[in-house]
């Protein structure tokens, strides 16, 4: 375990709305655990016919979204390290024969529920913002040796 | 010094200082503590459990039961720690334990002298009487006198890691079975991961003198690591001890990163506690050498016959200059073979009366004693002679024990599999292993180098293809089966103590008396002599013990059994476990969109389950928490007042049948709510208990949000989700938390309207505009969007304002700014307990909705959640205790309990207890919730509030639980 880097941010201002319905309530919506980047935004499957989305406003139907404004702290975790630092706190599989890019994963961290996909050079994370600076907290403590930068939001 | 010139795979080019009981000393890089003190001609090394007898090395890793010290000191003070497995490194200070006032000279040795009454069951039978002394005085002493190290009373200074895996194949051991069943799976494309638990791979490969491939062993093992760690779906984890086998092929590790340095090095972890998740798991952990009982073999300087070989091999160091070597199998010849080539005088004595002239000829320069036993030995502090069963006497000052191989099976066994006898090998065999576990090479009972490498290399196979890797054959690496012919020898009977339990000091005399005694069944006679139950877990020591058991108790080996394996297989540091969850990190910590916000306006804060709240917020001048919080309370009866109810479960449940499915959760009804309307609601457990309470608002025609208490959060969206998918599975309809996706405050008071008023644009909220009870969208200043609804906790007139995360700050700014005065949860339970409503005391999941006096919310008309539960003659009972209000007394507590004025304090009396309890500043008294039997009758009469447990006794007055406003006319005005 050497001397390798990781970068942490925060990713802001992206829009956050539940999507519920059936699977081609938009073109491209995966059906099972995973991501898509549809025009607009990006979509990640949380529970069977519900999609976190995240971007702009979503085209669909006022009775198949639910705004979430906020729900959610979004992080990105970048860098050679990342697989390993993340891990230390995910019980889950993150070889890229298992997880590749375009793979989700709805998990616990340190307890805290997270969603997980993994994302060009690394992985985007999102947790409950009321968990934001418990988890952020963990992953830095995680990253304690492991050359990690924090950049913050 | 008994280091060799030349040899071993030690760096003799630079010099490693340690110090054993204050004693300089040195050695290399690539010693263990052990080997070191050898080197060094320490032979004395800790004292005895029990007899305090002195003891040596006896072993040459893992198993060892003898040579445990405390490593380092002060706050990283480890004690039991086995000299054999201790890496050393510069500065390494070590002690005995166990002994005083010194190792030479133990005065509690004489201990020894009253051994036949420290004899098996000793505790048990003295001290029996009297009961009471067994906890404050027998224990305290037992433990003061026995014990071993001393942990440090420090708090530990280290950091520890957690670290998840998962693999194809998982790799126990990096021996020659091991790493042929790595390289066989690896070369096949398997994900793999290697443990061992050396500092050095290679096993058994590193103490022997055989070949691989035509070079010497060791460097094949390092060649075969090198080129695996080379490997790109290769993980190689040396100094990592798998410890427990658990489900669904999961495997508990403890990785040792740091325990070889003086000091961690900094924002590095000590250990990593590893879970592996792996398809197929190869057990390759070896087997280990046991001792035979015979009077006095625990002397230092008696020793297991194949470390004696392991310390010459490996570690250059001769443990004797006149060795003798007691053997009852082939494999003693090799310890001979290889004591002689390092310069030993050495003596065979071997209990067989003959062995394969190959095997004679091995150790042709040492003399051979045939049919002979070993029993006694001699010397005060090591050992000085060997005396042998037919008189003999040989000065000597090494004696080698080879006693046979037990297959280290334990992780085999962690499922709960006991082991099968094997009368070939004389060993106990795993006869099943968890799902996916292949248990292979010396652990399976195959005792030599080729079927080693073979059958590792098999193993590794079939793990990789069970996985869907098709991995070619391995091309065996060239190596020989040396001689393994044995003829079990357990014990030699004899008169003085003839040890099993170097490490609990049970002998073969203990184990015979718990025959005697009628404890025949293993696991008696090892609970009843302790046999096995120290921190080596009777690595050397069971199967010795229980061949003597099944002597002792006529019959075989196989029919007396063995003791069941657990986890861990070695002793394992709780931090190891935790990893960095310490302290504040424990558990982690929910704060609200205000948190900042409250800290900077004095907010002091509470934990709620994981959320923090605020909890009162001080002002200049407050002498203390209550002046803040009476202060809080009557601005909201008599102004207005805003507290931040973020931390509230809320639930937006979505789709046409939205209506029907909470209708069937809710005890009340539900399917008439009009959309713009809020109902309060009840939901029952399937038991008819009580299970939570909040309120629904109707949003939309389709869409509902609900609101639950802090603590129920999850619960109530799990158990909706169950009532959705489990039981009506066909409703249309989605459900989705969205907690975190509104900052909610609540505005209470006289005032409130005007205060709202100024916030909304273009919004009515008049009292025939905004009802009691209904709820909309708005748009505050600055163009916050919001969710405004008028519902009332505190009794007083009352909104609820829902606004994103982001906007919460700016809203209580202008909240403040418009004259409202911020509360916290302490206010909260002040305003709820006048008003009676039920909290978290009431809702403790005992009571139902009638004792809490809303049983007239249980509808009639539609079938619900509990409903038919809730109708049992124990649920209706009119004795149960209900909700009523206490006042009158000086004091009342939280769980004080209620009795009858006069009545003695006893359980039969009791009626109930006190459920919340405040000061309230707006009747200037103490005031309280309970639950009390009979309690509507009682309403008017007085009552006792008995608190023996903080010495509380006085008399209150039963009244409604509805303390302020009974008509609720301020909430709807």
């Amino acid at each position: 375990m050497g001397d390798f880097s990781a970068v942490l941010r925060e990713v802001r201002g992206l829009g956050q709305v539940a999507l519920h319905g059936p699977n081609d309530l938009l073109p491209g919506l995966p059906d099972r655990p995973g991501w898509a980047a549809l025009p607009g935004g990006t979509a990640i499957w949380t529970a069977p016919g519900v999609w976190l989305w995240l971007g702009e406003e979503p085209l669909v139907p006022p009775s198949h979204r639910t705004e979430l404004h906020g729900a959610r702290c979004i992080l990105e975790l970048t860098g050679d390290g990342a697989a390993e630092l993340l891990a230390t706190l995910l019980p889950i599989d993150l070889h890229p024969r298992t997880f590749p890019e375009g793979a989700a994963a709805a998990t616990l961290a340190a307890h805290v529920p997270l969603l997980v996909w993994r994302v060009a050079g690394g992985f985007r994370l999102a947790c409950a913002s009321s968990y934001a600076q418990s988890f952020t907290q963990s992953l830095v403590e995680a990253g304690r040796g492991r050359g990690l930068v924090w950049t913050g939001a | 010094m008994t280091r060799l010139a030349t040899g071993g795979r030690i760096d003799r080019s630079e010099s490693l200082r340690f110090s054993f009981d204050g004693r300089d000393l040195t050695g290399h890089p690539g010693d263990t503590l052990a080997s070191a003190l050898l080197a060094n001609g320490v032979r004395l090394v800790g004292r005895s459990f029990k007899y305090h007898r002195p003891r040596g090395i006896w072993g040459f890793g893992v198993e060892e039961p003898n040579a445990l010290v405390e490593l380092r000191g002060g706050a990283r003070q480890e004690p039991n720690t086995r000299a054999t497995t201790a890496e050393l490194f510069e500065g390494l200070r070590a002690q005995s334990q166990n002994r005083w006032p010194s190792l030479r000279f133990d005065l509690r040795a004489v201990n020894g002298l009253f051994g036949p009454l420290l004899s098996a069951g000793f505790y048990y039978k003295t001290f029996m009487w009297p009961a009471a002394f067994w906890e404050k005085v027998y224990e305290p002493l037992i433990r003061r006198a026995a014990g071993l190290g001393r942990a440090a009373t420090a708090p530990d200074p280290d950091h520890y890691e957690r670290m998840h895996a998962h693999c194809d194949v998982l790799v126990i051991g990096a021996g020659p079975t091991g790493l042929a069943a790595a390289l066989a799976a690896a070369r096949g494309g398997a994900r793999v991961i290697v443990a061992d638990e050396d500092f050095a791979p290679g096993g058994r490969l590193l103490a022997e003198r055989q070949e691989i491939d035509g070079g010497p062993a060791a460097d094949w093992a390092a060649r075969i690591w090198a080129e695996l760690g080379a490997m790109p779906d290769v993980t190689l984890l040396p100094r990592t001890t798998v410890f427990g086998v658990f489900d669904q092929g999961s495997y508990g590790a403890v990785q040792r990163l740091s325990d070889h340095l003086p000091e961690t090095a900094p924002g590095q972890p000590r250990q990593r506690g590893w879970t592996i998740v792996a398809k197929r798991a190869v057990l390759a952990a070896g087997a280990l050498e046991r001792p035979i009982a015979f009077s006095g073999n625990d002397r230092p300087g008696v020793m297991s016959a194949a470390a004696a070989r392991g310390y010459v091999n490996r570690y250059a160091v001769l443990p004797g200059r006149r060795a003798v070597v007691f053997t009852s199998g082939d494999d003693g010849w090799r310890s001979a073979a290889d004591l002689l080539a390092a310069g030993a005088q050495v003596t065979v004595v071997e209990a067989r009366d003959g062995v394969a002239p190959a095997v004679a000829a091995s150790a042709a320069q040492a003399r051979h004693v045939f049919g002979a036993r070993v029993a006694g030995t001699g010397g005060r502090l090591g050992l000085s002679d060997v005396r042998l069963a037919n008189g003999e006497t040989i000065a000597a000052d090494l004696l080698a024990v080879a006693g046979g191989w037990n297959p280290t099976l334990h992780l085999a066994g962690h499922h709960g599999a006991r082991p099968r006898w094997d009368e070939t090998l004389h060993a106990f065999l795993p006869d099943t292993a968890p799902p996916g576990m292949i248990v292979a090479g010396a652990a399976m009972g195959r005792m030599t180098l080729a079927a080693c490498l073979a059958d590792g290399a098999a193993a590794g196979r079939q793990a990789a293809e069970e996985t869907g890797h098709a991995a070619p054959p391995l091309d065996l690496p060239q190596a020989q089966d040396e001689p393994s012919a044995l003829r079990p020898l357990f014990h030699v009977p004899g008169r003085t103590k003839a040890f099993v339990d170097f490490q609990h000091d049970v002998t073969a005399a203990d184990i015979e008396l718990a025959a005697r005694e009628g404890y025949r069944s293993v696991e008696h006679a090892k609970r009843y002599t302790t046999l096995g139950m120290a921190t080596d877990q009777g690595r050397t020591a069971n199967v010795v013990g229980l061949a003597i058991l099944a002597v002792a108790t006529g019959r075989g080996i196989a029919e007396t059994g063995t003791t069941l394996f657990r986890p861990p297989y070695t002793p394992v540091t709780i931090g190891a476990l935790a990893g960095h969850q310490t302290g504040r990190d424990f558990r982690p910590t929910r704060r609200t969109p205000l948190h900042d916000w409250a800290a900077r306006h004095g907010a002091s804060f509470v934990e709620t389950g994981p959320w923090l709240r605020a909890q009162w917020y001080a002002r200049p001048g407050e002498a203390g928490w209550r002046d803040s919080v009476d202060r809080e309370a009557q601005a909201v009866r008599a102004d207005a007042g805003f507290c931040d109810v973020s931390t509230l479960g809320k639930i937006e449940v979505v789709g046409p049948d939205a209506a029907a499915l909470l209708d069937l959760a809710y005890a009340n009804d539900i399917a008439s709510l009009k959309p713009g309307r809020i109902r309060y609601g009840i939901m029952l457990r399937e038991d008819g208990f009580v299970f939570d309470d909040g309120t629904c608002a109707r949003l939309e025609q389709d869409r509902f949000l609900l609101t639950t208490t802090t603590a129920n959060a999850a619960r109530v969206l799990q158990h909706l989700e169950y009532v959705h998918q489990v039981l009506r599975p066909e409703l249309r309809l989605v459900m989705l938390s969205v907690t975190d996706a509104w900052a909610q405050i609540a505005l209470a008071g006289p005032r409130a309207r005007d205060v709202l008023a100024g916030l909304v644009t273009e919004t009515d909220v008049s009292n025939t505009a905004f009802p009691h009870m209904s709820c909309m969208s708005a748009s505050l200043v600055g163009g916050i969007a919001a969710r405004l609804y008028r519902l009332s906790f505190s009794g007083e007139l009352g909104y609820e304002i829902g606004v994103a995360p982001d906007h919460a700050p700016v809203l209580a700014d202008l909240l403040l700014a418009a004259g409202a005065t911020p509360y916290g949860t302490e206010a909260l339970g002040v305003l709820r307990i006048e008003k009676g409503h039920a909290g978290g005391g009431e809702l403790n999941g005992q009571t139902t909705a009638g004792d809490l006096g809303l049983g007239r919310m249980l509808s009639r008309r539609k079938d619900f959640i509990g409903r038919v539960m809730a109708q049992r003659p124990a649920l209706v009972d009119p004795s149960r205790p209900v909700l009523v209000g206490l006042r009158g007394a000086a004091t009342l507590r939280t769980g004080a309990h209620l009795l009858e004025p006069g009545a003695a304090a006893t359980t039969e009396n009791d009626l109930g207890h006190v459920t919340a309890a405040c000061w309230s500043p707006h009747l200037g008294g103490m005031i309280g919730l309970g639950l009390l039997s009979g309690g509507q009758a009682r309403i008017g009469t007085r009552i006792r509030v008995y608190d023996p447990l903080r010495g509380g006794d006085a008399e209150a007055e039963v009244v409604s639980p509805v303390f302020i406003d009974p008509e609720g006319q301020r909430s709807r005005g």
